[in-house]
């Protein structure tokens, strides 16, 4: 026999925790989403969910059109801004440094590195404005004038992601 | 009288000539402003990068280009300086989705040599010239003159962007360096990885203007053609642990100019880097269908290791068995690569072999950069 008290104290305690935790999870989602970095494209853009293997082939220059036909046109930040290193790490596992060597052998072939501009409003701008355009901003800076195709979650260097 | 007479038929003579040279000259003024203006527009929005050209969006064009200098100090020949290479890129988007692409390539343009100071084997010549249409996103068309996509060297074999100044033999002799025929190429994404494919058909003794006379590179191969006269042939490509490491399969059938009958070629290729360390292989089966028994296989190992810094030490071995050969050919090089840029590169290397005939051992140096 359990003593009524001991069990109402033990009800007590889910409920509460239950409590705590519907209420922390949400919390949990957003912080983590603040982790994100979310790759724009042009609003005509008609692929959502892209994988990673797919961005890297568009960020590599190796895919050159989308699905329509529509040439793409990768953007990247300055090699030294903090939020172009995260996004070269998250989806190359190398710091835009350590592929100069890739570019390298792409110029041998005639083919130039992604276009480059200065802050992540002005990427937000070219993305907008430029069919084809594809690039990454701060899950705070993104609006509605592109469209998300994908995130990728950074496990270090979040500070990379503090909106301008 | 007759003097005013006079004057006035000089004017009326003259001054049609002057109203027409005054027409001219404003012609010509007018010309030079648009001439002027046309190139302030072309040159609108010009940009050059060390190492990455200079680029012209407002007539779509990229200009490139790589240099090289060696020297070379080899057993019985004299020790001699070369401007070995000038390459120049011209790439041109006339339209979404099309490039026009073509390198123009003067060799040994200058020579300080036992002749003294010469250009006595300078060449220029076309050394890349195509068409690229990107008809999906899996799929670009190329049409022209191109590098042969068999193993990994031979497409990516500018000084600059190669470790050692000498290539690895199996990587010239096997078949011929250029394609001239049309080639479809793309890329096709996995999970994590990423296919790299391309497949082509070369009709080089239709196209090629000058069959039969390309030379090889850094070898002294006489008799032999490294000019296709036709082939089919392709290669895939498997890139992998965060393209970290690549592993390629080519296979080539093919018959030269000047050659020994049909061939067939099949290619293992393989790179892994990891912390700036790099090793790389290739290897090569060449069958010669018409004379059995006069088959040809190498490869070769290489490994790169950081020293300090951009200074990094390689070493390389290779073996390369011909039926073409007198006889087999071992050869070691160790050599350093400094590179203080990406785009410029210093080597000093020092090679030993058995194959004195085709390249006598001793030290090569280099200095290359990309423009």
């Amino acid at each position: 026999m359990t003593n009524p008290t001991i069990r109402t104290a033990w009800r007590r305690c889910a409920w509460l925790c239950g409590a705590l935790l519907s209420l922390a999870l949400p919390a949990a989602q957003a912080l983590d989403a603040a982790q994100d970095i979310v790759v724009i494209a042009h609003s005509d853009f008609d692929q959502r969910g892209m994988t990673p293997a797919e961005l890297a082939l568009i960020f590599r220059r190796t895919e050159l059109v989308d699905a329509r036909g529509v040439v793409l046109v990768p953007v990247n930040l300055p090699g030294t801004h903090a939020l172009r290193v995260a996004f070269s790490r998250a989806l190359f596992k190398q710091s835009p440094g350590d592929m100069e060597a890739y570019w390298n052998e792409r110029y041998f072939h005639g083919v130039a590195p992604p276009h480059v501009v200065t802050s992540v409003e002005a990427m937000l701008r070219f993305v907008a404005s430029t069919d084809g355009a594809i690039g990454y901003v701060p899950a705070c800076a993104v609006d509605e004038r592109v469209r998300v195709v994908a995130r990728l979650h950074l496990r270090e260097g979040a500070e990379a992601l503090r909106c301008e | 009288m007759v003097c005013e007479d006079a004057i006035t038929m000089k004017r009326t003579t003259h001054a049609p000539r002057r109203a027409v040279l005054m027409r001219a000259v404003a012609l010509c003024a007018l010309c030079l402003v648009q001439l002027h203006a046309q190139a302030f527009d072309a040159l609108a929005g010009a940009s050059y990068e060390f190492g990455r050209g200079l680029t012209l969006p407002a007539l779509n064009l990229e200009l490139r280009g790589y240099t090289t200098l060696h020297v070379e100090d080899l057993e019985g020949e004299a020790a001699n300086a070369q401007w070995h290479d000038l390459s120049l890129f011209a790439i041109w988007s006339p339209a979404p989705g099309w490039q026009l692409f073509s390198e123009i390539e003067g060799e040994e343009l200058l020579a300080d040599d036992h002749r003294g100071l010469n250009t006595d084997d300078a060449t220029v010549e076309i050394e890349r010239l195509y068409l690229d249409h990107a008809v999906s996103s899996r799929a670009t068309v190329r049409a022209g003159r191109f590098l042969t996509p068999f193993g990994r060297w031979n497409q990516i074999h500018a000084d600059p962007l190669v470790w050692t100044v000498t290539r690895p033999l199996v990587t010239v002799i096997t078949l011929p360096d250029h394609v001239t025929g049309v080639m479809v190429y793309g890329s096709v994404p996995l999970t994590h990885d990423s296919i790299e494919y391309s497949a082509y058909v070369d009709a080089s003794s239709e196209f090629d203007p000058h069959p039969g006379r390309a030379p090889f590179e850094d070898y002294h191969l006489p008799g032999l053609s490294n000019d296709m006269e036709h082939a089919v042939g392709g290669q895939l490509r498997y890139h992998f642990l965060d393209e970290r490491a690549q592993l390629g399969v080519s296979y080539a059938s093919f018959v030269v100019e000047r050659g020994r009958g049909h061939h067939h070629a099949v290619g293992l290729d393989g790179l892994y880097t990891w912390h700036r360390y790099e090793l790389s292989s290739e290897l090569t089966y060449r069958a010669n269908v018409a004379q059995p028994g006069r088959d040809d296989w190498g490869g070769f190992v290489q490994l790169v290791a950081p020293l300090v810094q951009q200074l990094y030490a390689v070493g390389r071995v290779e073996y390369y068995s011909s039926g073409v050969l007198l006889e087999d050919a071992r050869r070691g090089t160790v050599g350093l690569t400094w590179r203080p840029l990406p785009a410029l590169s210093f080597k000093f290397e020092y090679h030993d072999g058995t194959d004195k005939g085709l390249l006598p051992d001793g030290i090569e140096l280099s200095c290359g950069v990309l423009f």
